[in-house]
This record gives C-alpha cells, sequence and structure tokens, in this order.
C-alpha cells in the first residue's frame, strides 16, 4: 500500500493579492497578512472608506502592485494630451475611458462602480467588464484627470494609456455576424416550424389555400436568409472566382443559390415547396461555425507594435518649466527628463543624473549599464533609481531601436506552407461540381424530373464545409484548451505547424532564468550582527543591481543611514559608516584574481581593510526547467543568449550534449542563426521574451514570446505563453499533434459520410430535405466528436494531479 | 381552417417584433458586456445602510 505523503505546508499568501508571503517581507495589519507593503497600504484605504465588501465578494481580488513614481501621469496634466482620452467635456464634468488590463473579477467591478466613496469628485462610474474599461464621469474643478489617474493606480488599478488609445481609432465591434445568426437563426426555425404540415403529410390535393399559404410564408422568411445571412459566402466566393481560384466558399455559395432558386421555382410553379428549410439550415450551421471560429481569435491581441510599448508622452524641459509633449513630436535637441523607471524614448546624450540604465529589453544583458555624464543613451533603456535629462540626439521616429521594428524580418511574410486540408477543399469542390454536372447530364436523359432534385442533394450533402468544420471545431477548441492552459495562439495554421518542428531554440535572459530571482550564496568569514547591518546598509543604499539583489534577500538587519559612500565605475562602492571602512565589489576592486572557470558573479566584502568573503550570485534558472529540457528529446536544442559566457558551465549541465550555446549574441545574429537552421531545412520553434529576440521570433516558423502577464508588451510573434506555464511546452507541442490525429480522425468520418451521402444522391435516393436533415445532423455530429476528442485530449496530456480543475 | 393563416400571420408579426428588438438591442450593444448586469444586481446597496447608521 502507498504511504500517503502528507505534504501540507501551512502557506502564508496575502489577504489582498494572494501571493505567497516570504517572512521577509510580510506584513500584518488589522490582524491580515499581506505579502508587501504595497498591498497593505491599499487594503488600509479601502478599510478607510469602508470598502471592505471588495474582499467579502471574491477571495483574494487584489494583485501585487509595482511601486511607481507620483508623475507617472504627469502628461495627463497637458490639456492636449488629456484631449485625445476625454470623450465628453461641458463646465461641470469630464468624462473618461480608461483600459485597465487588471479587471478580472466582480470585486474589480464592484470597487470601480463604488470609486465615489473614496473621492468626492467622482460622479459616476460604470465598467464594461468584456473590454476591461471603466467610463468615469468626474467634475474637474474637484479632481483632475492626472489625480483620477493616480487615484486609480493607488488602488490597484493602473489605467494602461499607450499611445494608440492616444490616437482614438475606436475599432467598431464587429457585430455583424451576431446580428446575421440571430436573423438567420430566427427565419430558420419558423421555416421549420412551418414546414411541419408538410413533413406530416399535408399536400396540394388536400388544402390548396393552406399549403399555398405555408409554402409562401417559407418563402417571404427565407428571403433575408439568402440575401443577408449569405451574403458573406457570396461576396468569398466571387472574390475568389475573380482569382481564378475555386475556395471553400464557392460550393457552399452554389448550393445556397441552387437550393434557393430551385425553391423559388417550385413554389411559384407549385410544382413543389422547396427546400427552404435545408437552404436556410446550411446557412445557419455555417455561421455557427464561423463565429465559434472568430471568438477564439478574438480574446488576444497580437500583434502590438512599438506604440504599445512607449509612453504616450515624455516631459521636455523648456527653461525650467517641465511640459509634457507628445512623443511623436520630440524633435532633436529637445532636453527631455525621464524619471525613474521610466523608458528612454529617444536615442541622446546624458546632460544630468547619475544613469544606471537597464537595456535588458534590447540587448539581454541582465546587469544594468552605468552612464556618465555626456555619454548616449539608447532608446529602450530603462533609467533605474534617478531620474535623468537627456539631450535627445535624433527625433523619434529615427531612433536605432524603431530602425529594428522596421527591420527586413518584419516585412517579409512568414514562410507559408500550403496546409493540406486547403488543398483537399479546393480539389474537393472541383469534384463535387464535376459529379453533380454528370449526375444531372445523366437523369436529364433518364428522367428529367428526378435531375433537380439529385443536383440540390449532391450540392448539399456533399458540401465540404463537412471537411472544414471537422478542422475549423477542432482547432477553435484545442485553441481555447491552450489559453486555458496558458499558452494564447494566434490561430489554427500555428497549431499545425507544431507538428512539424524539429529543432526549438531559446533565449537565455527572461525566458529561462528567472528574471527577478537570483541563488546568493555567501563564502567567507561570517558577519556579526553590526557587521551585517553596516554591509547591508550600504548596499541598500548602491543602485547597482547586484547590491539590490543581495539587499533584498537578507532583509533581516537594522538600518542604519549612510551619507558616505562613494561608487567608482565598474568597480565597486566605498563607504564611511559609524567609523568603519566598509568596501564592497569586484575581485579586481581589491587586487584579487578573478577565479576562472565560474558561472557566477561574485561581490567581495571587506570590512576595515580586511577581506571578510564574497557572495556568490548565480541567475536563478525557472523552476522545473531541467525537467523540461530532459523531456525534450526528439528535438535539437539551441540557446541564444544575449548575455555573457558567465552561465555557459551552468547551461552545459542542463542541456543536452549536442545541443549548441551561444552566448554575446546580437539580435541580428540570432535572427541570423535562425535563418542558417531554415536554410538547412529544419523546422524552427523559438521561445524568447524581449524586444531583442523579435527579429529572430519573426523569422522562426513560430515564435512564442514568453510573458509576465499577456497585457505586457509583446512583439509580432505566433503564440503568447505565460512565464510560469513554460514547463508545459512539451505537453502543448504533444498535444497538438494529438489534435492533428484529431483532425484526421473527423476528416475520414467526414469523408466516409460524404462517399455514402453522394452515393445515395446521385441514385436518386435522397430527399433534398433529408439531405439537409443528415447534413445538419452530421455538422453537429462533427463538433461533438471534435469536443470530445478535445477533453481526451486535454485529460492525457495535462492531468497533472495538482492541477486546480476549473 | 383558415383562421390558422391568421394565427400564423400574427404570431409571426409578434415574434418579428422580438426579432427587430433583439436585432436593436444588439446593434445598441447592450450585449457587448455579458458579465457586469449579473453580477451588479448582486451588489448590496450599501449607500442606504449608510444612510440608517447614521
Amino acid at each position: 500500500m502507498e504511504k500517503l505523503n502528507l505534504d501540507i505546508e501551512q502557506k502564508s499568501v496575502c489577504f489582498h493579492c494572494g501571493e505567497l508571503c516570504t517572512a521577509n517581507e510580510k506584513v500584518l495589519f488589522n490582524d491580515k497578512l499581506f505579502c508587501c507593503n504595497g498591498c497593505q497600504r491599499v487594503y488600509a484605504l479601502l478599510h478607510q472608506y469602508n470598502l471592505d465588501e471588495y474582499y467579502c465578494l471574491n477571495e483574494m481580488p487584489g494583485s501585487q502592485k509595482k511601486a511607481n513614481s507620483s508623475e507617472k501621469f504627469l502628461f495627463l496634466d497637458e490639456q492636449s494630451v488629456a484631449a485625445s482620452l476625454i470623450s465628453f467635456k461641458n463646465n461641470e464634468l469630464t468624462k473618461v475611458t480608461f483600459y485597465l488590463p487588471q479587471i478580472h473579477c466582480s470585486s474589480c467591478l464592484w470597487l470601480l462602480e463604488n470609486l465615489k466613496k473614496i473621492n468626492k469628485g467622482v460622479i459616476f462610474s460604470q465598467v464594461n467588464f468584456t473590454k476591461k474599461e471603466v467610463s468615469i464621469a468626474f467634475n474637474h474643478n474637484e479632481i483632475t484627470l492626472r489625480q483620477l489617474a493616480d487615484l486609480l493606480s493607488i488602488i490597484g488599478y493602473e489605467p494602461y494609456i499607450s499611445m494608440n488609445s492616444g490616437n482614438k481609432t475606436n475599432v467598431k465591434t464587429d457585430k455583424s455576424n451576431i446580428l446575421k445568426l440571430g436573423l438567420v437563426g430566427f427565419c430558420f426555425l419558423n421555416i421549420m416550424l412551418i414546414s411541419f404540415p408538410e413533413y406530416l403529410g399535408l399536400k396540394l390535393t388536400d388544402d390548396a389555400v393552406l399549403t399555398i399559404f405555408f409554402r409562401y410564408m417559407n418563402l417571404f422568411l427565407a428571403l433575408p436568409v439568402f440575401f443577408y445571412g449569405s451574403s458573406e459566402f457570396f461576396i468569398t466566393a466571387y472574390k475568389g472566382l475573380k482569382q481564378k481560384y475555386l475556395n471553400i466558399d464557392a460550393p457552399i455559395a452554389l448550393a445556397v443559390l441552387i437550393t434557393f432558386v430551385r425553391s423559388i421555382y417550385e413554389v411559384v410553379s407549385n410544382t413543389g415547396s422547396g427546400y427552404f428549410d435545408s437552404m436556410s439550415g446550411i446557412v445557419f450551421f455555417m455561421l455557427v461555425g464561423r463565429i465559434l471560429q472568430s471568438k477564439t481569435s478574438k480574446s488576444i491581441q497580437f500583434n502590438r507594435d512599438y506604440q504599445s510599448y512607449f509612453p504616450i508622452a515624455v516631459s521636455v524641459v523648456n527653461s525650467g518649466n517641465k511640459i509634457a509633449t507628445k512623443i511623436q513630436e520630440l524633435k532633436k535637441d529637445d532636453v527631455l527628463f525621464i524619471h525613474h523607471h521610466e523608458l528612454i524614448p529617444v536615442d541622446g546624450i546624458l546632460s544630468k543624473g547619475n544613469a544606471t540604465i537597464d537595456y535588458s529589453f534590447v540587448t539581454g544583458e541582465s546587469v544594468a549599464t552605468p552612464v556618465k555624464i555626456g555619454e548616449l543613451v539608447y532608446a529602450g533603456g530603462k533609467v533605474l533609481a534617478t531620474n535623468i535629462e537627456i539631450i535627445a540626439s535624433m527625433p523619434f521616429s529615427q531612433s536605432g531601436f524603431i530602425k529594428l521594428w522596421e527591420n527586413i524580418a518584419f516585412k517579409e511574410t512568414k514562410r507559408n506552407k500550403a496546409v493540406v486540408i486547403d488543398n483537399i477543399s479546393k480539389y474537393f469542390s472541383i469534384i463535387v461540381l464535376l459529379i453533380a454536372s454528370v449526375a444531372f447530364v445523366y437523369w436529364q436523359i433518364f428522367d428529367a424530373r428526378l435531375s433537380w432534385k439529385v443536383v440540390s442533394s449532391i450540392l448539399i450533402i456533399a458540401c465540404p464545409c463537412v471537411l472544414l468544420l471537422s478542422a475549423s471545431y477542432t482547432n477553435a477548441f484545442v485553441l481555447d484548451l491552450f489559453s486555458k492552459h496558458g499558452m494564447f495562439v494566434k490561430n489554427a495554421e500555428v497549431l499545425n505547424k507544431f507538428t512539424k518542428i524539429n529543432h526549438i531554440v531559446f533565449d537565455k535572459t527572461g525566458t529561462i532564468t528567472e528574471p527577478n530571482h537570483f541563488d546568493i550564496v555567501y563564502e567567507g568569514t561570517k558577519f556579526n550582527e553590526i557587521q551585517n547591518a553596516l554591509v547591508l546598509s550600504v548596499m541598500d543604499q548602491s543602485i547597482h543591481p547586484l547590491s539590490v539583489a543581495i539587499a533584498k534577500q537578507y532583509k533581516n538587519y537594522k538600518s542604519i543611514m549612510v551619507s558616505n559612500i562613494k561608487t567608482i565605475e565598474g568597480k565597486g562602492i566605498e563607504a564611511w559608516v559609524n567609523d568603519t571602512y566598509i568596501k564592497i565589489g569586484s575581485a579586481s576592486f581589491f587586487g584579487l584574481e578573478k577565479s576562472e572557470n565560474i558561472n557566477f558573479s561574485e561581490v567581495y566584502i571587506g570590512i576595515d581593510n580586511v577581506v571578510f568573503g564574497k557572495y556568490c550570485i548565480k541567475n536563478k534558472l525557472k523552476a522545473n526547467f531541467e525537467n523540461l529540457i530532459h523531456s525534450l528529446v526528439n528535438y535539437k536544442i539551441s540557446l541564444l543568449s544575449g548575455d555573457n559566457d558567465n552561465s555557459r558551465n551552468q547551461m552545459s549541465e542542463i542541456f543536452p550534449k549536442e545541443s549548441i550555446l551561444l552566448f554575446n549574441q546580437s539580435p541580428q545574429q540570432k535572427l541570423d542563426y535562425i535563418k542558417k537552421l531554415q536554410n538547412k531545412d529544419q523546422q524552427v520553434l523559438m521561445i524568447g521574451d524581449g524586444l531583442n529576440d523579435a527579429g529572430a521570433l519573426q523569422q522562426s516558423d513560430i515564435g512564442i514570446s514568453v510573458v509576465e502577464n499577456v497585457f505586457s508588451f509583446s512583439p509580432a510573434c505566433d503564440t503568447l505563453l505565460n512565464s510560469n506555464k513554460l514547463k508545459l511546452l512539451n505537453q502543448f507541442i504533444l498535444a497538438s499533434k494529438a489534435s492533428r490525429k484529431l483532425i484526421l480522425v473527423t476528416f475520414a468520418y467526414s469523408i466516409l459520410y460524404n462517399l455514402l451521402g453522394i452515393v445515395f444522391s446521385v441514385t436518386a435516393n435522397l430527399e433534398p430535405m433529408i439531405a439537409a436533415i443528415i447534413m445538419s445532423a452530421s455538422s453537429l455530429s462533427i463538433i461533438h466528436i471534435s469536443f470530445v476528442g478535445v477533453k481526451l485530449i486535454e485529460r492525457k496530456y495535462f492531468n497533472d494531479k495538482n492541477h486546480v480543475l476549473i | 381552417m383558415i383562421v390558422i393563416i391568421v394565427l400564423l400571420s400574427l404570431s409571426l408579426l409578434v415574434a418579428i417584433i422580438f426579432l427587430l428588438a433583439y436585432l436593436w438591442s444588439v446593434k445598441s450593444g447592450q450585449f457587448d458586456d455579458d458579465f457586469s448586469p449579473a453580477n451588479r444586481i448582486l451588489f448590496d446597496d450599501n449607500d442606504i445602510k449608510d444612510k440608517y447608521k447614521k
């Protein structure tokens, strides 16, 4: 018998956001545990205004907030910038709509609609949950637009304002699909209802008035279906014909047309009841299929260009005054004031401030670069710790950063191999039309009355729509399954490509390593409490990322004010605290030899001229990454990193022997490497996280962008993958292969069905109406097979015992 | 049996009125957000509670 391993660890989670509370950072307030000060502050604010209902409606409804500068929304004070966001304004009232990506539950809804309780200036607020927008009407005399944005930030719902929203290109939501479906559904069902008497045996000879009345009623109801509901099939078929190409919509359009014309003829000439039920049925089911497919592809926006990445405006300093200026209007020689944690929008020269710039998005280096006054800084870098001023050396559009986007890789369309299914559909349509014409001729000779019936039946029952439905429904279900488990795929073609992949390329920084966590080990003489406090207080004052990481890890010390610190660029820090001389820095700073063959960074500590020891800091790999690599046995693997060589040993231990590990790769080199692989006929899957991979991601056959949250910026890529779901990569690939098999199964089923259907129709054994019923039934059965098949796939590849059942 | 014609026509007319109502409501954006209205009705109206507390 298995021994039950009851490993129940009492994990403490934050009352506000649900993240784990580390011993170092947790805060206790009002008998509740919080993971950080940020969460506790939000709680305190809500409690103060009697908004505790927020926590009653849902458990842990908040989100962990990163602190940001209080001047983040300064640009909203500027009239011209604000005007692009405001939808209405008069003397007392202003109405604005903000996009808040953090909206995810009913607590968010409740809190945002009770905003007026926190600030009297807010008159009315309404949430559109599906669009994740809030529409706020406020009195601009009591609260300004900027203060409103700040307020939203404080409660954890920071508005996401990008250059796109500033341009107010309102994407009109396409409702025509739903309108068509409603109309066609209405007509279809009513036609079926009115056809009942005829189904049950009503004949013209029994009661002429009623029969004729019912027939004309059907005709009347079929008109909107034909002219409005099926219009898109005719339009696409026509467009295809213009290009001399018979696309999938052509047979459907033809079937609908023939059925409609024939039915009108029969009703008007009193020779029959027509096939309006079949016709409207076809249109209805095809529309359902289309809507289902389009729903899954709309859920994630993919091709965000750099406009969503940059802030909407930057402060330009003009004779001492800071004026918010739209980013597109920046000119050469403008003096820009950039706050800490903001992005540098254009290349420029540093004119004021002790700058340390984080270029990880552009180069992939995880260690920040210190920059002296007079040196160049580049667009795309993030400013750390202090505010700076730069003199722009070129206008926005010409910055090197933007040029990366205009790179050829983005202009070329991806290598597109024709999908097998498309080919089959093309031939299918032609074959069916051929069979229909041959049958028509045949029956005209032998029994002319039957010829129209035969043609209609053939076209109805042998619809390639069944073939397509199998693929489109299965794909729709699989895309949905993937997004449930954290991978958001752009469209079904990408799913197909997964099955052909034979080479997987990983980016290092931020993709397989945790971007914010390091493994820190101290080697040397232990500090006593006072020494510990001194050293850590000094580190806390430094802005170097290694010091920041160490200070964050060893939080339990009594902080001492350090006033005398000197930073020596590229070497380390010196400080005098309480009459003790503290020296922190690299090996060379201490005159020591740098250790060879290591894969970590060393930070040496010296107190009063005695070297105590060193901190060894290693980039931490994502949890379960090793398991992932071991599971990817059938693929060649490469690692491309923009970082330096230090981690080669660590990587060689984890990656299989034949994998290729390349370091110091520039964005262009990464792109070239992918091209090289493709020239050797490899199908490449690339996984990366930042702008420095953008060209390579675009070039690969499949590009996966790993993100912390799906609303963060992503370059044009085929797939978004939630960063903590990277470990499921192999399962995703296996699942796509399985889904391809499923499509083939449904395909075989539909071909069998088509063959039987054609055989029966050609021999005039099939009434068009029965044909339509069978066709509808087969469509439904295919949907069911797809659905059950995908559920089975989920159970097989994603059934992980720790997974919470949703 | 002529009465069936009258009945059918009238009921279709009523149904068409509802269809038109559906089309109008979709066009005017009432179904764009299907989550909020369902949850809004479950919120307590605290204003009344506060009023009586005072």
